[in-house]
């Protein structure tokens, strides 16, 4: 039954999922549109779509809003319009889930070799991934900070995740880390928030300041879980 | 349990009454009289031996029979040798010879009858019908003195025996029908056929056996394991009706019976009673049968009445004195006895063969098996299905405690060149075996097959259609690669796989239309190869034919179940790149194009969705796929849902 009321509020979210209209543009503002590769130039009075990413430069910003949402994106970053949403605690904590339902649930040991056909020549991971600018990752991060600010937290967490798998490096970032850590324990979600602590301290390089912060909001964490 | 003692109506009345359709006991081998299906439960071997006496003026005993029988699976034979069957009627008269001595000459008539020998036959059509038949061998020798006058000089009165005889052969089918575990019905016919040599003397006629046709039905109710009532009724209108009772101990049985016989032929009503007392064992039955005929026997018997009604059954006729007798069957059985025995089985599911794989792993039917014994046993699960393979096919062995039930799981194999496009109905045997390769126990049911092109509308296992005709897509597959072989010589290996995705799906939807399902009752997919033959398919057709090819060359590919698309369900595919997150940008500037999956390594990598529908290129595809992707899996939450699924095939 909990199940079904989940779903119908869903559906209810997935139907205020209407598209923005552009309220306020400055400087550079780009989009892509759903599945093009090319990016276009924002102008005012234009209507996005869900899948549309917004991107801006440096000094740039745009505000959009629909019936419900008034958003504005600030410099140096991306935001796709569907992340411009609201959504509940309990939507979230399903969502989070999001990525053991995309992982390949394959039986153990049948791990497939790669093709044994070769061509052109061999380009390591490693040397790929210097070729790749970072900066989209980044400001995709930017993007969800500001969904933070426009009070859309739930959304913002969910949209982190999936910056997460696309751009891994931006979650090397020990600052953006904590930002989102911290807003999942605003949000009383404390046993995710303690998992993320706990994943930051033991995957990333840490100052003595973020070690103490980071131990801090653990036994915080700790003691709300013994006391619940 | 089935019936272990039963007489039948009194003229097709055997030597002592036992009727052995029983699990464990076989008497009734050694009475064709009441068995004309010569049905047997005995697994190899049995012997019957009865030695008797009669209460006869004087108290005679003789060797009544002989039985040996054997059963060859299905197929039951048994011999029968009778030196006691036979009954003699001497009638003494005297004449005079007439002459002036006016002397006294004492003249005797003699009937003797016998049946000699007989064989039987039975089949087990299935675990609830036997039929069979027998033939019995009878001699009948008529003797009469006569008094024969020698004209010479002196008139000579010589005693003379005129003798005259005759044989016959009588064959008789019967059936027994056990519709339940507690109820079995038995017909058979008396004097069916009779192939006979006439008398000499026709006179001699009336004093044949009589070979009135008659048929007879029988009913054997077990109420409870220990008691069984019988009743049998015999056309010319005699019946008979009794019960036995049964105390097991141990692994024995020890009981008594008791029965009445009316026969039409003798009277009072009730012409006579059946008492016995029983003994079962695990390798040989004993039993002590009385026979008392309520009429008054005496030694002389009215001649008129013998040459009006004579007889027409030797051992029971009104001139039949009370006996004694002692049976005992030896089961000398080289075969396993049944330990198993199923109960019921369940048919999971119609048979789709394209499944085949999936019923390697899935079972297609369930069995509740009882073990009989006292002891843990293994049984070994087997099954056949007509019209798909005569072959038996195991499934595991599963182990069962003591008479305890247990249940088995029937898994089956299609053979790899199984083509029917019809559904038809087929007729599936399960088997199970404990020790040898003799079988416990059988059993049959009807069960749908489908067409090869069925599919039960689970996308997963849409996957059995991708794998199937692996040859074909791996020529089809390489053979577009070599084509654009200048092409792929200049790719990264980064980049490789998705650009020969890329080139495979530009040149596979090249002659490509869509088209619909052909109306019909069950989901229709196409292999692969009928895909490009027949030049176009739906969204299953046309996913499960890129998902091949893919596959055909190393690439991973899983099929994206919309379950609920506007009503409509839909499947496309989404294939894996191998490329590292990082990596992404080399194929395409747009995130929203792509997701990334951890493999059971825990590596991320990059799968696009590709609408396989599309048939215009593979850029539109793609950007059809992850429109719908993202939109209705990611934003709507589809795949939190449930409403969109990942299949990955392999």
């Amino acid at each position: 039954m909990i199940k079904f009321i989940l779903f119908f509020l869903f559906s209810i979210v997935v139907g205020y999922a209407q598209s923005f209209d552009v309220e306020k543009l400055s400087g550079n503002v780009k989009i892509l549109s759903s599945g093009d590769e090319t990016w276009q130039q924002l102008k005012p009075k234009m209507k996005l779509d869900g899948n549309t990413i917004i991107s801006t430069d440096i000094n740039s910003s745009v505000t959009i809003k629909n019936d419900r949402i008034r958003f504005t994106l600030k410099e140096s970053s991306a935001i796709t319009v569907s992340n411009l949403k609201k959504i509940s605690l309990d939507e979230l904590l399903m969502a989070l889930a999001m990525e053991n339902v995309l992982n390949t649930p394959r039986k153990k040991g049948s791990n497939k070799s790669d093709n044994t056909a070769v061509y052109g020549d061999k380009i390591s991971s490693n040397t790929l991934t210097t070729l790749q600018s970072n900066d989209f990752g980044v400001k995709r991060i930017n993007g969800a900070k500001q969904l933070v600010d426009n009070g859309l937290k739930e959304s913002a967490i969910i949209t982190v995740q999936e910056i997460y798998r696309k751009y891994p490096t931006t979650k090397k970032d020990t600052n953006t880390r904590i930002y989102f850590s911290d807003i999942l324990f605003e949000l009383g979600l404390y046993e995710e928030a303690y998992d993320d602590y706990a994943d930051i301290s033991k995957t990333l390089d840490l100052s003595n300041e973020q070690k103490n912060y980071i131990n801090e909001k653990l036994e915080q964490i700790s003691k709300k879980l013994i006391n619940k | 349990m089935l019936s272990y003692f039963s007489t039948f109506a009194q003229s097709s009345f055997g030597l002592n009454g036992m009727l052995g359709i029983s699990g464990e006991s076989f008497t009734s081998m050694n009475s064709f009289e009441y068995n004309p299906s010569n049905y047997s439960v005995i697994k190899d071997w049995g012997f019957s031996f009865t030695y008797g006496g009669e209460f006869a003026e004087k108290l005679s005993s003789n060797l009544y029979q002989i039985t040996t029988a054997k059963k060859f699976k299905s197929h039951f034979f048994s011999l029968r040798y009778t030196p006691g069957y036979q009954k003699e009627f001497v009638f003494r008269s005297a004449t005079s010879t007439g002459d002036s001595t006016n002397e006294q000459i004492n003249l005797e008539s003699k009937y003797l009858y016998k049946e000699l020998f007989g064989f039987g036959y039975s089949y087990k059509i299935n675990k609830d019908v036997s039929v069979g038949f027998n033939g019995r061998y009878f001699k009948q020798d008529f003797t009469e003195e006569i008094i024969t006058a020698i004209f010479s000089d002196t008139l000579y009165l010589v005693k003379e025996s005129d003798v005259d005889n005759s044989d016959f052969w009588k064959f008789d089918l019967g059936l027994i029908w056990q519709p339940h575990d507690k109820l079995i019905f038995n017909f058979a016919t008396r004097n069916l056929l009779i192939f006979k040599n006439n008398l000499e003397n026709q006179s001699n006629n009336k004093f044949e056996i009589k070979t009135n046709k008659s048929i007879i039905i029988g009913i054997n109710y077990n109420p409870t394991n220990n008691l069984i009532f019988n009743l049998n009724y015999e056309s010319e209108n005699s019946f008979l009706t009794g019960f036995t009772y049964l105390i097991p101990i141990n692994n024995n049985k020890i009981g008594f019976a008791f029965s009445a016989f009316p026969d039409a032929h003798q009277k009072p009503f009730i012409a006579g009673i059946n008492p016995a007392v029983i003994f079962i064992s695990k390798y040989f039955d004993l039993s002590l049968t009385y026979i008392k005929y309520f009429s008054d026997r005496t030694t002389i018997s009215s001649y008129s009445d013998f040459t009006e009604n004579g007889i027409s059954n030797i051992l029971h006729n009104k001139y039949s004195y009370d006996k004694l007798l002692l049976t005992t069957n030896f089961k000398l059985n080289t075969i396993a006895e049944q330990r198993a025995k199923i109960l019921d089985i369940e048919i999971e599911n119609n048979i789709y063969p394209a499944l085949s794989d999936k019923y390697m792993d899935t079972p297609i039917a369930k069995a509740k098996v009882l073990n009989l014994t006292n002891e843990f046993i293994e049984v070994k699960p087997l099954m056949s299905m007509n019209g798909i393979s005569s072959n038996k096919f195991q499934s595991p062995i599963v182990s069962i405690a003591p008479n305890d039930t247990g249940d088995i799981n029937y898994y089956l194999s299609i053979p790899e060149d199984y083509s029917k496009v019809n559904p038809e109905i087929v007729y599936a045997d399960f088997y199970i075996n404990t020790v040898n390769d003799d079988f416990d126990d059988e059993y049959q049911k009807p069960i749908l097959v489908n067409s090869i092109n069925a599919w039960d509308g689970n996308v997963h296992n849409l996957k059995y259609f991708v794998f199937r005709d692996m040859d074909f897509s791996i020529k089809y597959a390489k053979a577009i690669l070599a084509k654009h072989k200048p092409e792929i010589d200049t790719l990264t290996d980064a980049t490789s796989d998705f650009y020969k995705a890329k080139i495979i799906f530009n040149a596979f939807i090249e002659k490509l239309t869509y088209t619909s399902d052909p109306r019909a009752s069950v989901e229709y997919v196409q292999y692969p190869k009928q895909t490009l033959e027949l030049k176009g398919g739906d969204c299953d057709d046309l996913s499960v034919c890129y998902g091949s090819l893919l596959e055909s060359i190393g690439i991973e590919t899983a099929l994206v179940d919309y379950k609920n698309s506007s009503t409509v369900k839909h499947v496309n595919v989404m294939f894996n790149t191998k490329l590292l997150p990082q990596q992404a940008f080399l194929i395409t500037g747009n995130d929203t194009k792509y997701f990334i999956r951890k493999n059971e390594l825990g590596i991320a990598e990059v799968w696009i969705p590709i609408e396989t529908t599309s048939l215009s290129d593979f850029e539109s595809a793609w950007i059809l796929g992850s429109e719908k992707f993202q939109t209705e899996a990611i934003n709507e939450f589809g795949l939190l849902k449930g409403m969109i699924e990942i299949i990955d095939v392999n």
